[in-house]
């Protein structure tokens, strides 16, 4: 709620705080995790599909560059030249905006993706 | 229902000796410190972090633990304008 002299208006935080010319500060994370049982060859386009089921209320998409977008949290597979590598390096970068959902995707990542029985 | 979020924003200016005491005090004894092309660069630990007036990036290859305690004591020490 900003409250001006007599008036009051409802806006979000980024709002109120261009209104009143508070200047932002960003604060981000990058961190490396490893997930296990995934080739890097397929790695982006199944990390792609697993995120989707895991992450219904979340959009994500991909970037021109192979990258996965995740509101402010970015992944990019980092690519081997072990091919017999039974693991991927992920670099997962996020906001403290959205330290909620980096920290979530961290997590589902150290775990790695489900076993398929097909 | 949806579940409500914290989803913070900061606003403000990092103290960086204050930062940088609170790093040695926590035990971080080698704590350098370098001029980056638009800010400082502090290298730590497996971990760099880049900071420039409107945003600060963690790099940090360690444990949770470790980020979790960095960013707690880049919070304590961002100042408001």
């Amino acid at each position: 709620v900003l409250i001006k002299g007599n008036s009051m208006q409802l806006m979000d935080q980024e709002e109120a705080m261009e209104e009143l010319d508070i200047p932002k500060h960003e604060l981000r994370f990058t961190s490396t995790v490893q997930v296990p049982n995934i080739h890097h060859t397929v790695a982006t386009a199944e990390l792609m599909q697993h995120l989707k089921k895991s992450l219904k209320s979340h959009n994500v998409s991909s970037t021109t560059d192979g990258s996965i977008l995740i509101d402010s949290v970015l992944l990019r597979v980092q690519s081997s030249d072990d091919e017999e590598q039974k693991s991927v390096n992920v670099l997962v970068s996020w906001s403290l905006h959205d330290e909620d959902l980096g920290t979530n995707i961290m997590d589902l990542l150290k775990v790695g993706l489900p076993v398929r029985t097909s | 229902h949806d579940e409500v979020i914290h989803r913070p924003l900061l606003s403000g200016k990092l103290c960086l000796t204050s930062f940088v005491d609170d790093l040695k005090q926590e035990g971080f004894s080698d704590v350098k410190i370098e001029d980056g092309s638009s800010g400082k660069i502090i290298l730590l630990q497996d971990t760099v972090i880049q900071i420039d007036d409107g945003s600060t990036h963690i790099v940090c290859e360690g444990s949770e633990s470790l980020r979790i305690k960095l960013r707690d004591l880049f919070l304590k020490n961002l100042t408001a304008i």
